[in-house]
Protein backbone atom coordinates (compact mmCIF):
# COMPACT_ATOMS: atom_id res chain seq x y z
CA UNK A 1 0.00 0.00 0.00
CA UNK A 2 2.92 2.48 0.69
CA UNK A 3 4.51 2.07 -2.63
CA UNK A 4 0.94 3.55 -3.89
CA UNK A 5 -0.66 6.00 -0.88
CA UNK A 6 -0.53 9.27 -2.51
CA UNK A 7 0.23 10.58 0.51
CA UNK A 8 3.62 8.40 0.85
CA UNK A 9 5.69 10.86 -1.41
CA UNK A 10 4.30 13.48 0.23
CA UNK A 11 5.11 13.03 4.03
CA UNK A 12 8.44 12.41 2.93
CA UNK A 13 9.64 16.57 2.50
CA UNK A 14 10.20 17.23 5.97
CA UNK A 15 11.02 15.41 9.40
CA UNK A 16 7.53 16.27 10.92
CA UNK A 17 5.30 14.51 8.53
CA UNK A 18 7.80 11.75 8.21
CA UNK A 19 6.36 10.83 11.40
CA UNK A 20 3.13 9.70 9.60
CA UNK A 21 5.18 7.11 7.99
CA UNK A 22 6.92 6.22 10.96
CA UNK A 23 3.84 5.94 13.22
CA UNK A 24 1.70 4.12 10.24
CA UNK A 25 3.03 3.43 7.36
CA UNK A 26 6.64 1.64 8.41
CA UNK A 27 4.94 0.38 11.68
CA UNK A 28 3.74 -3.32 11.26
CA UNK A 29 1.50 -2.94 14.31
CA UNK A 30 0.11 0.34 13.51
CA UNK A 31 -0.32 0.82 9.52
CA UNK A 32 -4.03 -1.68 9.59
CA UNK A 33 -4.96 0.91 11.66
CA UNK A 34 -4.23 3.54 9.06
CA UNK A 35 -7.70 5.45 7.47
CA UNK A 36 -6.13 5.45 3.85
CA UNK A 37 -5.66 1.11 3.93
CA UNK A 38 -8.60 0.59 5.26
CA UNK A 39 -10.50 2.35 2.55
CA UNK A 40 -8.19 0.90 -0.14
CA UNK A 41 -8.80 -2.69 1.51
CA UNK A 42 -12.43 -1.89 1.29
CA UNK A 43 -11.96 -1.17 -2.42
CA UNK A 44 -12.92 1.84 -2.02
CA UNK A 45 -11.99 5.86 -3.26
CA UNK A 46 -9.35 7.07 -1.08
CA UNK A 47 -9.94 10.86 -0.88
CA UNK A 48 -6.08 12.38 -1.37
CA UNK A 49 -6.49 14.95 1.71
CA UNK A 50 -7.63 11.68 4.47
CA UNK A 51 -4.65 11.18 6.44
CA UNK A 52 -3.72 8.50 8.49
CA UNK A 53 -5.87 9.06 11.65
CA UNK A 54 -9.12 9.58 9.81
CA UNK A 55 -8.73 13.38 9.51
CA UNK A 56 -9.01 14.97 6.22
CA UNK A 57 -7.40 18.24 5.06
CA UNK A 58 -9.45 20.64 2.83
CA UNK A 59 -12.53 19.62 5.21
CA UNK A 60 -14.16 17.50 2.75
CA UNK A 61 -13.76 13.92 3.69
CA UNK B 1 15.71 -14.50 -46.40
CA UNK B 2 15.95 -11.67 -43.87
CA UNK B 3 13.72 -11.25 -40.76
CA UNK B 4 11.16 -8.30 -40.69
CA UNK B 5 11.98 -8.12 -37.00
CA UNK B 6 14.91 -6.91 -35.18
CA UNK B 7 17.19 -9.35 -33.26
CA UNK B 8 16.63 -10.70 -29.95
CA UNK B 9 19.27 -8.56 -28.27
CA UNK B 10 18.49 -5.27 -29.94
CA UNK B 11 14.88 -5.99 -29.80
CA UNK B 12 15.58 -6.07 -25.37
CA UNK B 13 17.84 -3.53 -25.55
CA UNK B 14 15.46 -1.20 -26.74
CA UNK B 15 12.74 -2.13 -24.39
CA UNK B 16 14.99 -1.71 -21.94
CA UNK B 17 15.54 1.77 -23.19
CA UNK B 18 12.40 2.76 -23.09
CA UNK B 19 11.64 1.58 -19.75
CA UNK B 20 14.46 3.64 -18.41
CA UNK B 21 14.02 6.48 -20.59
CA UNK B 22 9.99 6.45 -19.57
CA UNK B 23 10.50 6.24 -16.02
CA UNK B 24 13.50 9.35 -16.48
CA UNK B 25 10.95 11.58 -18.30
CA UNK B 26 7.69 10.63 -16.61
CA UNK B 27 8.73 10.12 -13.14
CA UNK B 28 6.83 7.14 -13.66
CA UNK B 29 7.63 3.47 -14.01
CA UNK B 30 6.59 2.30 -17.46
CA UNK B 31 3.41 0.12 -17.43
CA UNK B 32 1.04 -0.18 -20.69
CA UNK B 33 -2.01 -1.90 -19.51
CA UNK B 34 -2.26 0.62 -16.16
CA UNK B 35 -2.20 3.65 -18.50
CA UNK B 36 -4.87 1.51 -20.41
CA UNK B 37 -6.88 1.10 -17.90
CA UNK B 38 -6.55 4.18 -16.20
CA UNK B 39 -8.16 5.67 -19.21
CA UNK B 40 -11.07 3.61 -18.69
CA UNK B 41 -11.95 5.19 -15.94
CA UNK B 42 -11.61 8.62 -16.93
CA UNK B 43 -14.09 9.86 -15.51
CA UNK B 44 -12.66 9.08 -12.00
CA UNK B 45 -9.29 10.13 -12.92
CA UNK B 46 -10.57 13.83 -13.55
CA UNK B 47 -12.17 13.69 -10.29
CA UNK B 48 -8.89 12.94 -8.82
CA UNK B 49 -7.76 15.83 -11.03
CA UNK B 50 -10.19 18.32 -9.67
CA UNK B 51 -9.34 17.40 -5.85
CA UNK B 52 -5.67 17.50 -6.50
CA UNK B 53 -6.58 20.72 -7.54
CA UNK B 54 -9.01 21.93 -4.79
CA UNK B 55 -6.56 20.58 -2.25
CA UNK B 56 -3.60 22.90 -3.18
CA UNK B 57 -6.09 25.69 -3.97
CA UNK B 58 -4.58 27.49 -0.99
CA UNK B 59 -1.64 25.78 -0.16
CA UNK B 60 -1.49 27.98 3.27
CA UNK B 61 -4.81 26.88 4.76
CA UNK B 62 -4.08 23.51 3.85
CA UNK B 63 -0.19 23.48 5.43
CA UNK B 64 -1.91 25.13 8.18
CA UNK B 65 -4.14 22.52 8.79
CA UNK B 66 -1.78 19.49 8.47
CA UNK B 67 0.57 20.78 10.79
CA UNK B 68 -2.29 21.29 13.52
CA UNK B 69 -3.18 17.63 12.74
CA UNK B 70 -0.05 16.38 12.95
CA UNK B 71 0.91 17.74 16.17
CA UNK B 72 -2.01 16.82 17.95
CA UNK B 73 -1.77 13.15 16.38
CA UNK B 74 2.04 13.46 17.83
CA UNK B 75 1.85 15.50 20.93
CA UNK B 76 1.85 11.75 23.17
CA UNK B 77 4.00 10.05 21.39
CA UNK B 78 7.03 12.33 20.52
CA UNK B 79 8.53 14.65 23.34
CA UNK B 80 7.95 17.87 23.45
CA UNK B 81 11.16 19.74 22.71
CA UNK B 82 11.97 17.39 19.65
CA UNK B 83 8.62 18.12 18.37
CA UNK B 84 8.82 21.75 18.56
CA UNK B 85 11.96 21.66 16.82
CA UNK B 86 10.13 19.76 13.66
CA UNK B 87 7.05 22.17 13.74
CA UNK B 88 9.81 25.42 13.25
CA UNK B 89 11.27 23.42 10.17
CA UNK B 90 8.15 22.84 8.74
CA UNK B 91 7.39 25.85 8.92
CA UNK B 92 10.23 27.53 7.94
CA UNK B 93 10.06 24.75 4.66
CA UNK B 94 8.29 25.23 1.14
CA UNK B 95 5.19 24.75 1.05
CA UNK B 96 3.98 20.86 0.07
CA UNK B 97 2.03 20.50 -2.57
CA UNK B 98 -0.32 17.56 -2.25
CA UNK B 99 -0.45 14.73 -5.08
CA UNK B 100 -1.22 11.94 -6.65
CA UNK B 101 2.43 11.74 -7.92
CA UNK B 102 0.95 9.90 -10.61
CA UNK B 103 1.07 10.73 -14.21
CA UNK B 104 -1.33 12.56 -15.77
CA UNK B 105 -4.15 10.87 -17.59
CA UNK B 106 -3.43 13.05 -21.18
CA UNK B 107 0.35 11.79 -20.74
CA UNK B 108 -1.42 8.12 -20.75
CA UNK B 109 -3.68 9.44 -23.79
CA UNK B 110 -1.02 10.65 -25.35
CA UNK B 111 1.40 7.04 -25.10
CA UNK B 112 -1.60 4.95 -26.06
CA UNK B 113 -1.73 6.95 -28.95
CA UNK B 114 2.29 6.87 -29.39
CA UNK B 115 1.98 2.69 -29.43
CA UNK B 116 -1.10 2.69 -32.16
CA UNK B 117 0.92 5.07 -34.41
CA UNK B 118 4.60 3.51 -33.93
CA UNK B 119 2.95 0.50 -34.78
CA UNK B 120 1.17 1.99 -37.66
CA UNK B 121 4.50 3.93 -39.07
CA UNK B 122 6.45 0.67 -39.07
CA UNK B 123 4.25 -1.64 -40.69
CA UNK B 124 4.13 0.90 -42.99
CA UNK B 125 7.86 1.43 -43.61
CA UNK B 126 8.76 -2.20 -43.75
CA UNK B 127 5.93 -2.22 -45.96
CA UNK B 128 3.69 -4.55 -43.81
CA UNK B 129 0.35 -2.48 -43.46
CA UNK B 130 -2.82 -4.67 -44.27
CA UNK B 131 -5.85 -4.56 -43.32
CA UNK B 132 -6.74 -7.83 -41.94
CA UNK B 133 -10.23 -8.97 -41.45
CA UNK B 134 -9.35 -12.92 -40.71
CA UNK B 135 -7.64 -13.89 -37.48
CA UNK B 136 -4.14 -15.44 -38.12
CA UNK B 137 -4.07 -18.57 -40.43
CA UNK B 138 -2.47 -20.74 -37.78
CA UNK B 139 -5.14 -19.71 -35.40
CA UNK B 140 -8.69 -21.21 -37.80
CA UNK B 141 -5.76 -24.42 -37.91
CA UNK B 142 -5.37 -24.58 -33.91
CA UNK B 143 -9.03 -23.68 -33.04
CA UNK B 144 -11.58 -25.34 -36.72
CA UNK B 145 -12.69 -22.52 -37.52
CA UNK B 146 -12.99 -18.31 -38.22
CA UNK B 147 -15.61 -18.09 -35.62
CA UNK B 148 -13.79 -20.04 -32.94
CA UNK B 149 -10.72 -18.61 -33.54
CA UNK B 150 -12.21 -15.19 -33.26
CA UNK B 151 -13.97 -16.77 -30.06
CA UNK B 152 -10.75 -17.52 -28.39
CA UNK B 153 -9.20 -14.13 -29.59
CA UNK B 154 -12.01 -12.43 -27.58
CA UNK B 155 -12.13 -14.26 -24.68
CA UNK B 156 -8.00 -14.35 -24.64
CA UNK B 157 -8.72 -9.91 -24.61
CA UNK B 158 -10.95 -10.37 -22.00
CA UNK B 159 -8.98 -12.96 -19.50
CA UNK B 160 -5.95 -10.62 -20.33
CA UNK B 161 -7.64 -7.47 -19.15
CA UNK B 162 -9.51 -8.87 -16.58
CA UNK B 163 -6.22 -10.11 -15.14
CA UNK B 164 -3.83 -7.30 -15.88
CA UNK B 165 -6.14 -5.11 -13.93
CA UNK B 166 -6.62 -7.83 -11.00
CA UNK B 167 -2.76 -8.61 -11.17
CA UNK B 168 -1.87 -4.61 -10.97
CA UNK B 169 0.20 -4.64 -14.55
CA UNK B 170 0.96 -6.66 -17.65
CA UNK B 171 4.22 -7.91 -18.90
CA UNK B 172 6.04 -4.15 -19.50
CA UNK B 173 4.55 -3.50 -15.76
CA UNK B 174 5.30 -6.30 -13.99
CA UNK B 175 8.12 -7.81 -16.47
CA UNK B 176 9.98 -4.64 -17.97
CA UNK B 177 9.85 -2.56 -15.29
CA UNK B 178 8.62 -4.46 -12.11
CA UNK B 179 11.53 -6.76 -12.73
CA UNK B 180 14.25 -4.29 -13.42
CA UNK B 181 13.59 -2.94 -9.78
CA UNK B 182 13.30 -6.09 -8.00
CA UNK B 183 10.04 -5.75 -6.84
CA UNK B 184 8.75 -8.80 -5.54
CA UNK B 185 5.65 -8.70 -6.63
CA UNK B 186 6.30 -7.92 -9.96
CA UNK B 187 9.10 -10.90 -10.01
CA UNK B 188 6.69 -13.59 -8.53
CA UNK B 189 3.73 -12.10 -11.43
CA UNK B 190 6.36 -12.37 -14.55
CA UNK B 191 7.29 -16.00 -13.15
CA UNK B 192 3.50 -17.02 -12.84
CA UNK B 193 2.07 -15.39 -16.36
CA UNK B 194 5.84 -16.98 -18.47
CA UNK B 195 5.44 -20.15 -16.60
CA UNK B 196 1.87 -20.65 -17.46
CA UNK B 197 2.48 -19.17 -21.19
CA UNK B 198 5.35 -21.45 -21.77
CA UNK B 199 3.29 -24.33 -20.26
CA UNK B 200 0.39 -23.56 -22.15
CA UNK B 201 2.47 -23.11 -25.65
CA UNK B 202 3.86 -26.09 -25.33
CA UNK B 203 0.43 -28.50 -24.55
CA UNK B 204 -0.94 -26.27 -27.91
CA UNK B 205 1.73 -26.69 -30.02
CA UNK B 206 1.75 -30.54 -28.95
CA UNK B 207 -1.86 -31.25 -29.28
CA UNK B 208 -1.90 -29.29 -32.47
CA UNK B 209 1.49 -29.99 -34.21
Amino acid sequence: MAATCALYATFQSNELTKLWKTLYCNDPNRYPSCARYQLSQEGQKVPLGLLPNGQTLGGAK
Amino acid sequence: MSSPFWPWWAGAVALAGVGHISCRLLQSPLGVSGYLSRLTRWSEELGTLEEERRLNQDQAVIQAQLLEITLQEMADKIPAEELEQMRREFQTSAPQTISTGRLHIAACLTFALGIFLGGLVSSMVHHRFQICLQPPAQMVTTWGSVPMAFGVLFLGGLLVGFGTVIGGGCTSGHGLTGCARLRPGSLAATATFLGIAILLARFLVGSHA
